[in-house]
């Protein structure tokens, strides 16, 4: 059986793809869900978790945008 | 209420069956299949949510099953490339031991709720869908450590808020139930 199902080199591009583009739009999502969430009551519990959730989303972003590059500088 | 044998369940429970071949797959050294295996399990993972509300089946058994799904599938992903040897081990150990911790806390959460339901963590569902994509990191061998031990680095961050929340912070109370349950388990969480 064949290991291959593409190339080695379309299969990478494809992660990078594949991670690069969910974790700019992970980014820009949250983004905006922190923005609404930023505009309700701070002081209710269920708010603060929607903007630590968006921060980690944001976050989560960044480190895909970052991985991808690190891999693409090697 | 919806009944627990519902589309979005049997979308939850088909999941299951890529693990073998994808085990089969590692163990033969296959890397573009387990990564194409693992796409597929997370496709369904994207797709049992959205057949809950199409068919309006949502439960709180519905959205227990899909977190402990979640686990189990990637959970599985994770430890079988790890020994497998394709990622580093130690962040994989404190993974899987925060991933345990945070099961035992949300049973924890629905002893203190009285109630079936499952304590909805907006940081973790950010986390659960990065741990979808360790498993393809680690079949792709695409920068393993970075995306490991960031990952690993983020959930002790993440399970640090969740048990406060969990464990000490007040429970708000369920909303009355409607004919989907879904005001139901908005409220839970």
């Amino acid at each position: 059986m064949n290991n291959e199902l593409v190339s080695h080199d379309t299969y990478w591009w494809f992660i990078s793809l594949l991670t690069g583009g969910v974790a700019t739009y992970w980014i820009g999502i949250d983004s905006y869900r922190l923005k609404k969430a930023l505009a309700g009551d701070r002081a209710d519990p269920a708010i603060r978790d929607r903007i630590f959730g968006s921060l980690v989303g944001i976050v989560v972003g960044f480190v895909g945008v970052a991985g991808v590059l690190l891999h693409h500088s090697r | 209420m919806a009944s627990n044998l519902n589309p979005a369940n049997a979308i939850t429970a088909s999941r299951f069956l890529t693990l073998p071949p994808f085990l089969w797959a590692v163990d033969h050294g296959y890397q573009q299949y387990a990564t194409l295996l693992l796409f597929v399990c997370g496709i369904l993972d994207l797709f049992d949510g959205a057949a809950a509300r199409l068919f309006k089946c949502q439960t709180p058994f519905g959205e227990m099953f899909d977190a402990i799904a979640d686990a189990l599938c990637y959970g599985f992903a994770m430890v079988v490339v790890t020994a497998y040897g394709w990622v580093p081990w130690p962040p994989v150990v404190i993974i899987v031991v925060l991933g345990a911790v945070n099961m035992a806390l949300r049973a924890i959460y629905a002893k203190r709720a009285g109630r079936t339901t499952n304590y909805q963590s907006h940081a973790m569902e950010r986390l659960v869908a990065y741990a979808a994509y360790l498993g393809g990191f680690g079949t792709a061998r695409y920068e393993t450590e970075y995306f490991y031990w960031v990952f690993a680095a983020l959930m002790i961050v993440v399970m640090l808020h969740d048990t406060k929340r969990m464990a000490f912070d007040p429970i708000p109370s369920a909303a009355p139930r409607s004919a989907s349950g879904g005001a139901a388990l908005e409220a839970a969480s």
